[in-house]
């Protein structure tokens, strides 16, 4: 028997998951879907920061635009570590592309205004 | 000094300010928004995690991405004039007294005010934990700023004192950039925060949390060099070797220019009390947000700031009409309620938002008035680092002066 | 440093750049040596603010005699340098009626040392004047010129008006030994560098011991003794209005409650015989402090306590007064050591001494004709009117931008510290008390510490919080 606690929304449900596959628990689908990816291969989104040139900000947010395999959560951001972007950049650009993994920009940086 | 009339001035632009100055702005008002950073967004400039908008737009964004959604928003209302890089010095008698590079001094003349200041973190100093005070010590908050904003990096091992969110994610983000945890300190017996962040910021990583543990002594004298740890049930004591102490032991409302202005806090919350429509002790000054009460979804922090702008709408067109009011009292097992007071007659039933004293199980809310026992509402679990939320019934508030509010479940 | 000086001083405290700063009024080529990155940081930035009248001294002591001139000289001196003082009055409490006796004795000491203005009063008096005290308490003596002022920011002072007039500042040396010859020091080594010199002060503080160890002096043996305070929000800064003081033991003044000049409220200090470089807080040390004044103010809101700290007294206890004295040792060395309390209150009449001394040994002394007394403060924004302010900005739109909100500086300010001198983050919170507020640079500090990098034009990782080590960040994310 094993018990998981959902992540995918603040509530944070325990959810119970027996050795038949049964599950127990879970307020919404959502959390049943979780439950069964984590047990198969656990994902996650990950969001952390790139160098940004030229930009209103010194860093810009990132994250990935879909939940990556957990295992691979540190190798990715050494990767991403070595970007870095020009501003002016959209919320939502695509940043940097590895395998299937897609980072974008979770907020648009204006250029810096240097009067 | 420069002097600007306006219908409402919103004081402070994170996700309350900005909520309440796009409300205020659709239903007509004419709407100052003065915030003190460069830019708008407030703390959710530096939260580049996700958590933020699933209650109210069915998906899960990082701080930025919602802010983005209200700043762009408060750009396209002609009416809302924003003052960035501005700091509020002083209010007196509703006229706000600010100051920024370029227009030098400003009074702003407002016919209502929102307060949407958020809070400030605790210290260590308040702390008073013993020892020097080297380098390599920062509140969470403090530290986001440092490595999401700024992009530098305070240390290279850290021990993080207090598990609420903030410490947690701080955690994750710590080893996201490649430096090491070796622990998260909690001195209660259950964690701070969200059950979630205990999963996806410690378990994930293999940070260890320690629970009924605290700091007890800070080494170093001018970098951190370590801390004596202890065990608060066998009173045990250990070492930590580190370079860096991050804190999350508690956030506080910043009401310094509410209490300057003269509003009344309440002592349980560290924010002003409120009545539904989040007005304060002062007609026509209200409050929403963290410096109202600190909070733990930004989806509530902006729903309790269109209730505020809508307050404050009603106040300046004459709308409001308060007949009495009805003292809501925290009774067994809650910390707090807001709002403190209900203004009569109602025009929709109002919620209570409250936080137990300690986690509950299998709970039922309680409200006592005029001597009779109302069951007011029930949930599975009550858990101090979420806060609930309850309609009342308009019956439950006739013809009482105050109601209080209990809860009873299982300790779990 | 190849030229041979006229003086070097040891030790930047409130001590050696008041005296760099009296001896800069001659034609003297003067160099303060300090170990630290800045001056006052020893004992100096860690004790009570209080000047005291000089009652309280034995009289007839070097102590009893330069407290009560320096307490005279003090406001003229804070004027000149633009620093804060104010006299709000102290008050000796006596829990019981036996205590009266006590404080008899206190005033008619006084009476002997010169001082006046000393005047016993009874409960009902004392609680018109402090409603805040425990009613157990019977009566005090009220002690109406004590004031309070900012040592730091006098040191600061000190020092920027010793550089106008041309006395140089060395700070992160430190004296590691003395080149003797015929009984004379010759050079002054430091662990980076080596001064040749006619004469030497020692005004090393809790280290003047060992500084004069270095030339054979063995005459006089330093204690270091901690006391720990407890600093308190502004807004209870008014819970009272005088600095109260327990009746005094033989030792110690005791634990005291204590406005300050920016208005918060310090309390401490206990009294505890530690080693020269221990100014950790304890756990045990902080409760006795809190416990003591609590009896006194029951309304102390321990809640509201925003940082606590401990400071070193450097007490002579083999000679039980102020030494300050040419050496026995080497002719041109002038031992300036066992300052404690009532050591900065005797800061001024200190200076003069020891010019005095040097006269007497010979030093050939012509006034400076160009000397300029005068030094102006860094303008705070937070005490000026809105026209001040208007103006102000006007003239430079940095002192528009605010960049402490718990203290109301500007980043105008800061900028300012850092052409005066401060390289540190605790530089500039002593300049300018940005992070110094409520929220301790929680706000400021990340925003503070890019900046210092960037006006100093060094890598961020290199900027520290009080020198040596105290590094703040260890570089960019990303490495």
């Amino acid at each position: 028997m094993k018990i998981l606690t959902c992540i995918v929304c603040p509530i944070g449900c325990k959810i119970k998951v027996d050795e038949n596959g049964n599950i127990n628990g879970a307020r919404c689908d959502r959390g049943i879907n979780f439950v069964k990816r984590e047990l198969l291969s656990p994902q996650r989104i990950l969001t952390t920061t790139v160098k940004i040139e030229d930009g209103i900000v010194k860093v810009l947010p990132v994250k990935s635009s879909a939940p990556i395999p957990k295992e691979r959560l540190r190798e990715v951001v050494k990767e991403i570590s070595r970007v870095s972007v020009k501003a002016p950049i959209h919320i939502g650009d695509t940043i940097y592309e590895m395998d299937s993994i897609k980072i974008i920009a979770t907020r648009s940086v204006d250029k810096k205004n240097n009067s | 000094m420069k002097t600007i009339n306006t219908d409402i001035a919103v004081i402070g632009g994170g996700p309350a300010g900005l909520a309440a100055a796009i409300r205020a702005g659709e239903l007509g008002a004419n709407v100052i928004l003065i915030e003190r950073d460069f830019e708008l967004g407030g703390i959710l400039n530096q939260c580049i995690h996700t958590g933020f908008g699933l209650s109210l737009f069915g998906i899960e964004l990082t701080g930025p991405e919602y802010a983005e959604r209200f700043i762009e928003k408060v750009y396209t209302l002609n009416n809302i004039k924003i003052l960035l890089s501005t700091m509020v010095i002083d209010i007196q008698d509703k006229t706000i007294y600010g100051v920024n590079r370029y227009d030098g001094p400003i009074r702003i003349k407002p016919k209502a005010i929102i307060l949407s200041m958020g809070c400030r973190e605790r210290t260590r100093g308040a702390l008073g934990i013993p020892g020097e005070r080297p380098a390599g010590i920062y509140t969470a908050g403090s530290a986001q700023r440092l490595i999401n904003i700024e992009g530098l990096m305070p240390g290279k091992r850290a021990v993080i004192l207090g598990s609420g969110d903030i410490g947690m994610i701080m955690a994750r983000r710590f080893v996201l950039e490649g430096a090491e945890v070796l622990g998260v300190l909690e001195k209660l017996p259950y964690p701070g925060g969200l059950t979630r962040n205990v999963v996806q910021c410690l378990e994930d990583f293999s940070i260890p949390l320690y629970l009924n543990h605290t700091i007890v002594e800070i080494k170093g004298k001018y970098r951190v060099e370590g801390v004596i740890a202890e065990d608060l049930v066998n009173r045990k004591k250990f070492s930590f070797d580190v370079d860096t102490i991050l804190l999350s032991v508690g956030l506080i409302p910043e009401n310094e220019l509410s209490k300057k202005m003269g509003v009344i806090l309440d002592p349980k919350t560290g924010g002003p009390i409120v009545t539904q429509d989040r007005e304060t002790n002062i007609s026509g000054v209200f409050a929403c947000g963290n410096v109202l009460q600190v909070h733990d979804l930004v989806d509530e922090v902006t729903r309790e700031s269109y209730i505020a702008a809508e307050g404050a709408i009603k106040y300046i067109t004459g709308e409001k009409k308060e007949e009495r009011t009805v003292e809501v009292k925290p009774g067994a097992n809650i910390r707090y309620i807001v709002p403190q007071r209900i203004s009569l007659p109602l025009d929709k039933p109002p919620y209570i938002y409250f936080r137990p004293l300690e986690p509950l199980a299998d709970c039922e809310i309680v409200g006592e008035s005029d001597g009779k026992v109302y069951l007011l509402g029930r949930t599975e679990y009550a858990r101090p680092g979420e806060m609930i939320k309850l309609r009342l019934k308009k019956e439950v508030l006739n013809g009482s002066s105050d109601i209080k509010v209990s809860l009873e479940g299982e300790r779990i | 440093m190849d030229k041979e000086l006229d003086i070097v001083i040891i030790g930047g405290g409130v001590i050696g750049t008041a005296i760099a700063r009296e001896l800069s009024k001659y034609e003297l080529d003067i160099a303060l040596i300090e170990k630290e990155s800045d001056v006052g940081w020893g004992t100096t930035k860690a004790n009570s603010a209080i000047v005291h009248t000089g009652y309280d001294p034995k009289p007839e002591s070097l102590m009893a005699r330069l407290n009560v001139e320096g307490a005279r000289l003090f406001p003229s001196i804070c004027e000149e340098l633009d620093v804060p003082y104010k006299k709000i009055g102290s008050l000796v409490l006596t829990p019981h009626n036996e205590g009266f006796k006590k404080l008899e004795e206190l005033k008619e000491r006084g009476k002997i040392n010169g001082v006046t203005n000393l005047e016993i009063i009874t409960q009902q008096k004392l609680l018109e004047m402090e409603p805040n005290l425990s009613r157990d308490i019977k009566g005090a003596l009220w002690v109406k010129d004590t004031a309070i002022t900012s040592p730091v920011e006098l040191a600061i002072a000190f020092r920027e008006n010793a550089e106008k007039n041309g006395v140089r500042f060395i700070f992160n040396n430190k004296v590691t030994g003395f080149e003797i010859e015929d009984e004379r020091i010759v050079e002054v080594k430091t662990d980076k560098s080596s001064f040749r010199t006619k004469w030497i002060i020692n005004a090393a503080g809790v280290f003047s011991d060992k500084i004069a160890r270095l030339a054979g002096d063995n005459s006089f043996t330093i204690t270091p003794v901690k006391g720990e305070y407890a600093l308190f929000d502004k807004e209870v800064g008014n819970l009272v209005n005088h600095i109260i003081f327990p009746l005094p033991t033989e030792t110690t003044k005791g634990i005291l409650i204590i406005p300050t000049v920016d208005g918060n409220l310090l309390v401490g200090p206990n009294e505890h015989i530690t080693t020269e470089d221990d100014t950790e807080v304890t756990q045990e040390g902080l409760e006795e402090v809190l416990n003591f004044a609590k009896k006194e103010c029951p309304s102390l809101p321990l809640n509201m306590i925003i940082t606590v700290f401990a400071g070193l007294r450097a007490k002579a206890l083999d000679r039980g007064d102020f030494v300050i004295e040419p050496s026995q040792a080497v002719r041109n060395l002038i031992n300036v050591g066992g300052i404690q309390s009532p050591g900065l209150s005797s800061t001024p009449g200190i200076a003069r001494y020891v010019l005095e001394i040097l006269k007497e040994e010979g030093l050939e002394l012509s006034p400076k004709l160009d000397f300029n007394p005068e030094r102006r403060s860094i303008p705070r924004f937070s005490n000026l009117s809105w026209e001040e302010r208007e103006r102000l900005i006007e003239k430079d739109p940095n002192y528009g931008e605010l960049i402490c909100r718990c203290e109301h500086v500007t980043l105008g300010e800061v900028i300012e510290a850092i052409k005066r001198g401060a390289n540190t983050l605790d530089g500039i919170k002593f300049r300018v008390r940005a992070g110094s507020g409520r929220c301790q640079g929680g706000f400021c500090g990340p925003r503070l510490i890019p900046l210092l990098a960037q006006l100093l034009e060094v890598p961020v990782e290199e900027i520290t919080k009080k020198g040596k080590d105290s590094n703040l960040v260890v570089g960019e994310t990303k490495e």
